[in-house]
């Protein structure tokens, strides 16, 4: 099968920004154009990853409307939509495109613009993705399914509330280093529980914020990377696992375990051919703080109950045995929707690199992961990168 | 009170509120059998929302309910007194009359829906 290549990257910062959606998508599209010198190259493809953006913005037909703006018609273009893990199902379409011949380069860009919104519309358009029977009928929203998964979690393998509390304390430490992150201060671990009571037992300070920004990746055969001049400089793709978990919560046999993910990671090892244990770093989503100790564990860095016992020794910080959200992850670094599992794909795609930003390098890592949630734990796409 | 429930004829798993499908198992399993129930089961999890969204009240008790037959429904809960609601208690449910899942501790045999 084809070898399929990552040549280049580029990101928008994360935050409330005043750029319109299609500057964002721009912006971040020229710097990965650059990064992989194809300036003048032929794009077959352009993928655009975005969850809702005729709701968020106004702005429709965005695939089309972005390969006009960066010049690249004729390009075939298409926007992908599978919820918050839209960017990452926009770079899985771009992966089977190459490997199936259909295309030499394709450029995948996800873009959010979410602040142009009050935050109560916002909430209404992110609450879509849950189910509207079973959930949203009842005043449910993701972050009260969060917590019913959280209190389940705590009560399960005695979870405490300030242990949780490391998950965002972490993400913030990170952020802090990260000049793209939503929020660049570090926060002490009282301010945690302390925050503001969003579902009982997850705060403020649990919550991943809602932001704009965008990300871009190249994606490139063998061939085209070679034209390009990229061939030492690409990262290339190992794998890519994508499955779907029941959409209501009340429908899942497991309350503590997203089993799309451990689908999705299944798939994608296998493809690999590689371990949870061979992986070196990886970007987890971590929407609510709890769903980084699930992650960890659905993707199989651990066994169920114990990812706590990997932060607390410090293993999923940077020069741990396996970091985890190296630039702040959903939480800090920011989550525009659309654009989270690009971003994702960019930063350790430069971790592999190693040109991850001051004081977040991991030391030589050779295969790096990332998982994209999709829904409220549902619909996960896992990647799998390598040198 | 009951509440309607399906059935699937191949795993036996329940499901609320009723599909034709078997989610676990498919088209190829058949329709799957429709039943009331009396709505019996116990707390897995729940939680107190703060942040609903527009047109519902804060605080918002929401109950996730493991019915004896099997199966988990979300409802919602009394927010007037929540300190009895634990993980494994006793639950009760019942549908409102606007169609919404209702949750009650099973102890208070005198509450009755509106």
């Amino acid at each position: 099968m084809e070898q399929v290549y990552v040549t280049g990257v580029g990101m928008t910062k994360f935050g409330t920004l005043d750029e319109t959606i299609t500057e964002l998508a721009k912006s971040a599209a020229l710097e990965a154009i650059r990064d992989s010198n194809a300036l003048d190259a032929k794009f077959d493809y352009v993928l655009v990853g975005s969850q809702n953006p005729d709701e968020f913005t106004g702005v429709g037909h965005l695939s089309t409307l972005i390969t006009d703006h960066l010049g690249l018609v004729p390009a075939g273009a298409t926007r992908v939509e599978t919820g918050p893990s839209a960017g990452s199902s926009a770079f899985e379409e771009a992966v089977a495109l190459v490997k199936s011949g259909l295309a030499q380069l394709v450029l995948v860009i996800g873009v959010e613009k979410m602040s142009g919104i009050d935050r109560g519309a916002a909430s209404k358009i992110l609450a879509k993705m849950i189910s509207i029977d079973s959930e949203a009928k009842l005043g449910g929203t993701p972050a009260a399914l969060a917590a019913l998964v959280a209190r389940r979690y705590m009560h399960d393998y005695g979870l405490s509330r300030d242990d949780l509390s490391l998950i965002p304390v972490k993400a913030h430490k990170n952020g802090a280093k990260n000049p793209l992150a939503h929020f660049r201060e570090e926060i002490a671990l009282e301010k945690v529980s302390a925050s503001k009571m969003v579902a009982d037992p997850l705060t403020l300070y649990d919550c991943s914020p809602t932001s704009d920004g965008a990300a871009s990746v190249i994606v490139a055969s063998s061939k085209a990377a070679k034209t390009l001049g990229r061939t030492d400089d690409s990262v290339k793709v190992l794998a890519v696992g994508h499955a779907t978990d029941y959409h209501a919560v009340q429908h899942r046999p497991c309350l503590t375990s997203l089993n799309a993910t451990v689908s999705a990671a299944g798939k994608a090892f296998k493809m690999a051919r590689l371990r949870p244990e061979d992986i070196d770093v990886c970007e987890l989503h971590d929407a609510f703080s709890i769903l980084e100790l699930i992650d960890m564990e659905d993707v199989g860095l651990v066994k169920p109950g114990h990812a706590i016992d990997l932060v607390k020794q410090g293993e999923t910080a940077i020069g741990g045995r396996i970091p985890v959200n190296t630039t702040g992850g959903l939480k800090a670094r920011g989550h525009p929707t659309g654009a989270t599992g690009v971003a994702q794909i960019r930063d350790v795609a430069l971790q592999i690199r190693g040109k991850a930003p001051a004081g977040l390098q991991v030391k030589s890592p050779e295969f790096a992961l990332t998982h994209n949630i999709g829904g409220f734990g549902n619909n996960m796409v896992v990647c799998i990168f390598g040198r | 009170m009951t509440i309607d429930i399906s059935k699937c004829k191949r795993c036996g798993r329940a499901v609320v509120p009723p599909r034709d499908i078997c989610p676990y198992c498919g088209p190829g399993a058949g329709e799957t059998i429709h039943l009331a129930v009396a709505g019996e089961g116990k707390v897995a999890s729940y939680t107190v929302s703060y942040m609903p969204p527009e047109g519902f009240n804060s605080p918002l008790l929401l109950v996730l309910v493991e019915l004896s037959e099997g199966g988990m429904v979300l409802c919602l809960g009394d927010t007037e007194d929540t300190s009895h609601v634990r993980i494994g208690g006793a639950a009760s449910v019942y549908v409102d009359r606007e169609g919404r899942y209702r949750y009650t501790p099973q102890a208070s045999e005198g509450h009755r829906p509106e």
